[in-house]
């Protein structure tokens, strides 16, 4: 298909031509007063509470690569109906509960936040944890194959999933596993790959993304390296029923501590809100919007006189272990 | 309240019968220059003020009282024929009518016609007046022309594409010679693909449809292509800044056949092809034309019978040519991209008796888009071609019957048929050389569908004052094993006041099963003609209108013109889609909504005298709304434009000056602007590999998004523009020659065709910068017509 962009250039070209020559700035009227609150927060069963509060900014306004933190609103966190706790600035725009307040799965949660006479809120229900559907890792199995004098493993993961047959649920699968990363790699880091087979849901494109971990200090900077990978997918086509599903990825070398025999490999299984399945979708096309001709991607929003997302994720976490004979080349021990 | 309106039905009926014996007078209307048939023409009887028009084929039937009767038949650009007599039996009157450029005043009757007909919405402009309309590079074209009435809205600046009552590009049916056309542009919608010289005649439905059209929601365009002088051989041509054309006519045996052919071919590629070579030291040639053909012949075998063969092709191409050379190895490379159609025609008419009039037509129509790519090696025979290819092709069928069984009822019906294969696009690849050896062929498989038609309707005359078009059109679709079918009403009524002053309504119900695959940032040949399928619905519509025509002293008339109307199912990309993404079929692409459109359309025209013209001016709203588009957010279409004016006048000086004038002011085009960025953060969870969750921390990755409230949230500055042109025209010996020059933008206006937000990196601002195409263009055509 490169081939028929690379035709489709001319085509382009032309255009370009017939309207290059005419091309003059034009002010642009927007109110550059009046900005938005915006709201990032993702709340998790049994974790502190963690929110970010900005400004938007104008797009004609002149500074737009500084980030315009909100720190002196008043936030206020609201379970089933009742304020649970006020949140307080730490720094750039970080908000943390006072009381150490800590999520429930299965509750209604509303922010509510006031900043210069403006009131911004939001709200979601934070899916249970009950996770009426089951994990089972039946069969993992390794192959390789010869490619550019390199070799290169695969795992196969069965998946099922009892969905409860809620109206709407929506899932996020991610794999993870401890990757030795920058030190001696660089950026070059070999990227893994989740190809989904049996899959019968909706796969919104790209279905799968991926993410790397920080270190939280140098001490623990290896074992916090997880390579992680994200799939997002709703029960719209298998409301009620057993779904499986097989992912199959591609190993990058992966770390095990020295003296141990087996790394360990993990999987998260979790149900998300709506809006969070929405955002992540949205984000997903938004980032791909490479197109010239491609229409434009709304970026979710579920913040009510403000802009941003508040939700959540309802997460349980299997794991297993492959011994470091399997993978010898992908080893990589310290 | 059904045997109500039977009874009153039949009652109007018998009182016809009842009263007076009476009698038909039946026959053609032609021009008398050329012998060819005029459709749509009005026949009035001016001693008992009873009237018809003539069907598409010219044909008309009109009962009458015996006695003295005095017919008077008239068409837009025509001067109007009368002939008086003792009307005693059945009489057969074949009238001829002359055209108004052979007099000195410019005489156009089309006001009689729409103030009597119970057509709604109706657009008709003589081609004549198109030809001394100024246009862009002195191309006369039809498709710009009636963009200047009101409802009916241009694209952005240099497009074709029409947008009629708040439709899309696709929902109209443009018609040639009763064949769909489904790409009506050249050069990107700079030009339309008809050639004027060959048209005879155009209107343009925005509303109110008779049941016996079908299968577009908002508007339907038929193009008459001229039939061939069938008196004497005739032919015009004309040389201009970017194309030349000629015409040729005549009878192939007198008064009984004739042919005409028409071919236009546009030079850009002789200013490209010189400039990419001298830019390339000879190695490449780049260029772009387009060029059409419109044929037809026609053969009378009888007052009664008569055949005729239309056919048009037309080709839009861009190409390239690359040779280069290393170490004696030589390569080259081909590429391009085209599209056209191809449409044929063929058509018998029959008059059955004076009042049953037949028509049968066999039509195919072919639309094409293409990418091809090819490059070979001299030394190894290293060979590589590529190609792509969507479309859609059409044969049809249909019969129509026009029925006069009663002075008061003028009934139509017939039925239709039309195989429709769609290609969404396939891909052919072939390379030979090295270790690859590929023929492959891959991409969508073509679809198949049927669609079929059938229709009634009957133009009612319940009393002088009072007439209505009553029908019902029901249509068949059928593809990948599903059918859609819908019946849909048609109606519409005049009721006149006096004289000079009609009122109007009409309500009509529409279906569409295929759809235009269009971005809304550009028109491109590129845009798919797809099915319905099984997960894609049909489009539907409703839209009801209420107004007036008011004819005025002095050539002048008023028409005012009240409408609303719904859609659904209509098609759009997805956010993030486009003609180009890969990641999914076409199908997978797009979702479907719906949309309204309300607004007011006054025209007042002039249609005698030196100076004609019209003034039209549109107040409007149009929206969409789409589930999974601005998140179920009503946001107004891309051509919602508040408020709309024309301007179109032409001023005959003199057999030998004419000049032409319009001014167009539209709001500006509703296009989708980021207008603010935030904080949007990627998460993630630390300690999520910590198998318990407990005490897991939320850590965000800022990142910068952009926002905007919906789609189409920003309005381009508004659009203005003034076209101004003069012909000089000279009777020579043997021809008759015109020089027409003027200026499309004379006063040099920079309209918007696209926004574009472009970071300013030593300020670090955002500035908006606004693309035009065409700033000032002058113009000069040479023509002759002999």
């Amino acid at each position: 298909m490169r081939t028929k962009h690379l035709a489709f250039s001319i085509l382009f070209v032309f255009i370009a031509l017939i309207i290059g020559g005419c091309r003059k700035e034009i002010p642009l009227n927007i109110d550059s007063k009046d900005r938005k609150i915006v709201v990032n927060g993702i709340l998790i069963p049994d974790s502190a509470v963690c929110i970010n509060l900005s400004k938007s900014s104008s797009i004609a306004e002149k500074d737009l690569n500084e980030y315009r933190y909100i720190e002196n609103a008043n936030v206020g966190l609201f379970e089933n109906g009742i304020l649970v706790t006020h949140l307080t600035s730490t720094n750039n725009g970080y908000y943390k509960s006072d009381n150490d307040f800590r999520p429930k799965a299965g509750n209604f949660y509303k922010l509510i936040v006031e900043h210069e006479g403006k009131t911004a809120s939001s709200e979601f229900f934070l899916p249970k944890k009950e996770l009426n559907h089951s994990i089972d890792v039946k069969k993992i199995r390794s192959y390789s194959f010869e490619k550019d004098d390199s070799v290169v493993y695969s795992l196969k993961i069965y998946i099922s999933i009892n969905d409860n047959g809620n109206n709407k649920n929506y899932y996020c699968i991610s794999f993870g596993y401890p990757v030795f990363q920058n030190r001696y790699y660089g950026k070059d880091l070999p990227i893994s790959q989740i190809i989904i087979y049996n899959s019968k849901f909706t796969l919104y494109s790209p279905a799968v993304e991926f993410s790397n971990f920080n270190y939280l200090n140098d001490d623990e900077k290896l074992e916090k390296g997880i390579y992680g990978q994200f799939v997002y997918f709703s029960n719209e086509l298998f409301r009620g029923q057993k779904h499986n599903l097989r992912l199959e990825t591609n190993l990058s070398p992966f770390y095990v501590k020295e003296g141990k025999d087996s790394a360990t490999f993990y999987l998260y299984i979790s149900m998300i809100d709506e809006n969070y399945f929405r955002y992540r979708k949205y984000i997903a096309e938004y980032d791909n919007d490479d197109d010239f001709f491609s229409e434009k991607v709304q970026i979710v929003n579920n913040i009510n006189n403000g802009i941003g997302l508040f939700s959540g994720i309802t997460c349980i976490v299997d794991s297993f272990s492959i011994a470091i004979n399997e993978f010898p080349s992908m080893l990589i021990q310290q | 309240m059904k045997k109500k309106i039977l009874a009153f039905l039949l009652l109007s009926l018998c009182s016809q019968l009842i009263f007076g014996q009476r009698y038909t007078i039946s026959g053609t209307i032609t021009d008398a220059s050329n012998g060819e048939l005029l459709p749509y023409s009005t026949i009035i009887d001016s001693v008992s003020k009873k009237g018809t028009l003539a069907n598409y084929y010219g044909f008309y039937s009109i009962k009458l009282d015996k006695g003295p009767v005095k017919i008077m038949c008239s068409y837009a650009g025509f001067n109007p024929s009368i002939i008086s007599f003792n009307l005693t039996k059945d009489t057969t009157i074949n009238l001829t009518i002359n055209s108004t450029t052979e007099i000195e005043e410019i005489v156009v009757t089309s006001s009689t016609n729409k103030l009597r007909s119970t057509q709604m919405g109706l657009v008709e402009i003589p081609i004549q007046e198109t030809k001394q309309l100024p246009v862009l590079l002195g191309e006369a074209d039809l498709m710009k022309t009636i963009q200047l009435m009101p409802g009916i809205k241009g694209g952005t600046e240099g497009t074709s594409g029409i947008y009629v009552r708040g439709g899309g590009p696709d929902q109209n049916l443009i018609l040639l010679d009763g064949v769909p056309v489904y790409n009506a542009s050249h050069a990107f919608g700079v030009f339309s693909v008809f050639n004027s010289d060959a048209i005879q005649s155009f209107n343009l439905m925005k509303g109110g449809f008779p049941a016996r059209y079908g299968g577009r929601l908002s508007s339907v365009i038929d193009i008459k292509m001229k039939e061939g002088n069938n008196k004497e051989f005739h032919g015009e041509g004309s040389i201009g800044i970017i194309s030349s054309k000629l015409t040729l006519e005549g009878p192939i045996k007198k008064e009984q056949s004739s042919f005409l052919i028409s071919a236009r071919r546009t030079y850009f590629d002789l200013f490209t092809v010189p400039i990419t070579m001298a830019a390339s030291d000879g190695k490449n040639v780049g260029g772009y034309y387009f060029y059409d053909v419109n044929a037809k012949v026609n053969h009378k075998f009888s007052e009664k019978s008569r055949l005729f063969l239309s056919f048009y092709t037309g080709l839009d191409k861009v190409y390239m040519r690359e040779k280069s050379s290393y170490e004696g190895n030589t390569r080259k490379n081909e590429a391009g991209t085209g599209w056209g159609n191809i449409t044929t025609a063929l058509r018998w008419n029959y008059i059955l008796s004076d009042n049953l009039f037949a028509n049968f037509t066999g039509t195919f129509s072919q639309y094409k888009f293409f990418i091809e790519e090819e490059s070979n090696n001299s030394n190894n025979n290293d060979f590589f071609s590529y190609q792509y290819n969507s479309g859609i092709v059409d044969y049809a069928a249909k019969i129509d019957f026009d029925y006069i069984p009663h002075a008061a009822h003028n009934i139509k019906f017939g039925t239709n048929s039309i195989i429709h294969t769609f290609n969404p696009g396939v891909n052919v690849q072939k390379e030979n050389g090295g270790n690859n050896n590929i023929d492959t062929t891959f991409g969508n498989k073509n679809i198949y569908a049927t669609e079929i038609s059938s229709y009634i309707e009957d133009d009612i005359e319940f009393s002088p004052k009072f007439k209505a078009n009553i029908g019902l059109h029901y249509s068949f679709f059928s593809v990948r094993s599903r059918t859609y079918n819908s019946f849909q009403p048609r109606l519409s009524g005049r009721y006149l006041l006096n004289n000079n002053i009609a009122l109007k309504a009409s309500y009509i119900q529409m279906m569409q099963y295929i759809h235009l695959l269009t971005n809304s940032t550009i028109g491109l040949p590129t845009d798919l003609w797809v099915p319905s399928t099984p997960n894609i619905k049909p489009q539907e519509a409703w839209q009801t209108a209420l107004g007036t025509e008011i004819s005025l002293n002095k050539g002048y008339s008023l028409s005012v013109e009240g409408y609303y109307k719904e859609m659904k199912n209509l098609i759009e990309y997805k956010e993030g889609a486009s003609f180009f993404s890969e990641k999914d079929d076409w199908e997978g692409k797009v979702v479907q909504g719906k949309g309204w459109s309300y607004g007011a359309e006054f025209l007042l025209s002039k249609s005698t005298g030196k100076i004609t013209g019209w003034i039209g001016y549109t107040l409007s709203w149009t929206n969409r709304q789409f589930e999974s588009i601005s998140f179920n957010k009503v946001f107004p279409y891309k051509y919602d434009r508040r408020h709309d004016i024309a301007i179109a006048l032409t001023y005959k000086h003199s057999e030998t000056f004419d000049m032409g004038a319009t001014w167009v002011y539209g709001t500006g085009t509703a296009t989708t602007l980021a207008t603010e960025e935030f904080n949007g953060y990627d998460t993630f969870f630390d300690n999520f590999n910590i198998p318990k969750l407990s005490g897991a921390y939320v850590h965000y990755y800022e990142n910068k998004n952009q926002y905007f409230e919906h789609r189409n949230n920003y309005r381009m500055p508004a659009y203005h523009r003034l076209d101004i042109g003069f012909n000089f025209h000279k009777q020579k010996k043997w021809y008759k020659r015109t020089w027409s020059i003027g200026a499309y933008n004379a006063y040099n206006r920079q309209n918007p065709f696209m926004l574009v937000l472009e970071k300013d990196y030593e300020s670090g601002q955002n500035k908006l910068y606004q693309y035009s195409i065409f700033q000032i263009l002058p113009y000069f055509r040479w023509s002759i017509k002999f």
